[in-house]
């Protein structure tokens, strides 16, 4: 069986410049797979080029299909939900009318199930319905990308650095649940992350990405106790 | 005493041309952050285009009505070949900084200007009055004061296309996405909607609004060219006044304008000459009071 998520030799950029040279990467159904990288290594740019947000060539599909040259609404109906860094929610809308949009590529009647079962998972959103999403803290504004995203239903949950601007506890709080939507729900995570610790503990696989190529891949287990990486990302 | 009322009459109708107006500068607004400087030249294109219809190319006896969608549908569709062919071909582009837009809209409305003058008529023309040709309603005289049917008819759509607006965009899942785009395009795309159809959307439902204006206000005002770059700036300075983006702001603002002009027009018996100077003057007090308008909210940007 082909891959979920079937990356090889991407490349892609912003114009004339190159970020990602030569990417290859995969993730299985139903997996959590991190993408450990410093600042400007093009963690970023592999998620926007994976839902159509930037241009990229090479080859890359989902279940078969290549994202590569569609749109990101496209992207999204081919199961594929992306929670960008500064969350990707809209500001103006209230919590409800976030997650009614993350729905909106869908046709069926679950959708108002669909939002209690989110509600339930982060209750905060719940107290919050008729707020807007601008009015609430960074945590919660993250937790509504989450829900939003998974509105979707999507089979690829792809999440730019979640951890982002969050207290520790927040984030913790965050990559448990994201776990928890993993086990029930079966959907699989590409998640990019400088918060290596976390994302490990969580995660399945992990790649290191330097300068816009791959230099390791391994088990969570295996990167967590590789030398190289435990000096340059987990601090120890 | 029946001069004043007679005045606010005139006030009512011609801010509610204004106000149709407005909404379409609103609705380009909200989903592109341009401004379309042909949606003036759109409403005398309506009016035209309905003479022509009613007057040369049907059979005489064809109901207004008949006249009036498929004007209303033309001139949605004129609006759609004016992002086509005036705004799609800049590209991905920052509204801000490249105002290239400026330009090429104001360029399509004199297009649209030519056009109509070589192919329709250059002459000023009319059509007759919706509601009088289906009731046979000529209008009334109230105590010194005469209502035409064209006041009742724009004021009720003017109303009706601002309340129906205002619903879509806050009860349909439609209206959502609209409001989706208009306020973070990336964020929106990401959600599962094509920015590109809420854009066609909004330049058609512009132009209709100004075909729909055309037809109105032709049998009130007559129709002439000359009256294009009038409507023009001046649904202009209601839709800012109003606070671009908003439905409720351009009726507001369209009224406002309107109101302004008929106090000029009893005040002063040079009522052209003052007309501009007191719209403007309103035009600066309300901006440098709010400067998003009386409706408008702040666009947040992102870094």
């Amino acid at each position: 069986m082909s891959p979920l998520l079937d990356v090889r030799d991407l490349h892609a950029g912003y114009g004339p410049i190159t970020v990602l040279r030569g990417i290859d990467l995969t993730v299985e159904d139903g997996e959590i797979v991190v993408v450990l990288g410093a600042n400007g290594a093009g963690k970023t740019t592999l998620l926007r080029a994976l839902s159509g947000m930037i241009a990229g060539k090479g080859s890359a599909t989902v279940d078969g299909n290549s994202v590569l040259g569609r749109r990101p609404d496209q992207i999204v109906r081919l199961g594929v939900a992306h929670v960008p860094q500064g969350r990707g929610t809209i500001t103006d809308l209230t919590v409800d009318e976030n997650l009614q949009l993350g729905a909106y590529a869908r046709k069926d009647g679950e959708i108002e199930a669909d939002k209690e079962r989110w509600f339930e998972l982060f209750p905060r959103l719940r107290e919050r319905r008729t707020q807007t999403a601008g009015s609430m803290s960074g945590g919660e504004q993250q937790m509504l990308a989450i829900a939003r995203a998974l509105m979707a239903r999507p089979r690829l949950l792809l999440l730019d650095e979640p951890s982002l601007g969050l207290a520790p506890l927040v984030t913790q709080e965050v990559f448990r649940s994201l776990a928890q939507v993993n086990a029930e729900q079966g959907t699989a995570v590409l998640v990019v992350e400088q918060n290596a610790n976390l994302a490990l503990d969580v995660g399945n696989r992990g790649y290191v990405l330097e300068t816009g190529g791959i230099v390791a891949a391994g088990s969570a287990q295996q990167l967590q106790q590789d030398e190289a990486v435990r000096k340059a990302y987990l601090g120890y | 005493m029946g001069e004043v009322v007679q005045a606010l009459v005139y006030a009512l109708t011609v801010g509610s041309v204004y106000a149709l107006v407005a909404l379409g500068y609103s609705l380009i607004f909200s989903a592109t952050r341009i401004v379309n400087f042909a949606q003036g030249t759109l409403v005398v294109f309506g009016g035209y285009l309905a003479w022509w219809l009613y007057d040369q190319a049907f059979d005489a006896g064809t109901s207004i009505v008949w006249v009036l969608l498929l004007v209303v549908v033309l001139a949605g569709l004129t609006g759609v070949v004016v992002y086509l062919v005036a705004v799609a071909p800049l590209g991905r582009f920052d509204p801000k900084t490249n105002v290239g837009w400026l330009v090429t809209t104001f360029g399509a409305g004199i297009v649209i200007q030519e056009l109509v003058a070589k192919k329709i008529s250059s002459e000023g023309q009319t059509v007759p009055d919706l509601v009088e040709s289906l009731f046979g309603w000529r209008g009334s005289v109230v105590r010194d004061v005469a209502i035409g049917p064209s006041d009742v008819v724009l004021v009720a759509i003017a109303v009706l296309v601002v309340v129906g607006l205002e619903l879509l965009q806050s009860h349909t899942r439609f209206g959502l996405a609209f409001r989706a785009v208009a306020q973070d395009r990336p964020a929106a795309s990401l959600m599962g909607i094509n920015p590109t159809t809420m854009i066609l959307l909004a330049f058609f439902l512009a132009g209709a609004l100004a075909g729909l204006a055309g037809i109105l206000v032709a049998p009130r005002l007559g129709i002439r060219f000359n009256i294009a770059l009038n409507l023009g700036v001046a649904g202009f300075v209601a839709a800012v006044i109003g606070g671009l983006g908003s439905p409720r702001g351009a009726i507001v603002g369209g009224l406002l304008i309107g109101l302004v002009e008929g106090v000029v027009g009893v005040l002063s018996d040079r009522p052209d000459a003052y007309r501009p100077l007191a719209v403007f003057l309103v035009f600066v007090v309300i901006l440098a009071l709010r400067p998003t308008g009386l409706f408008g909210r702040r666009i947040e940007e992102k870094v």
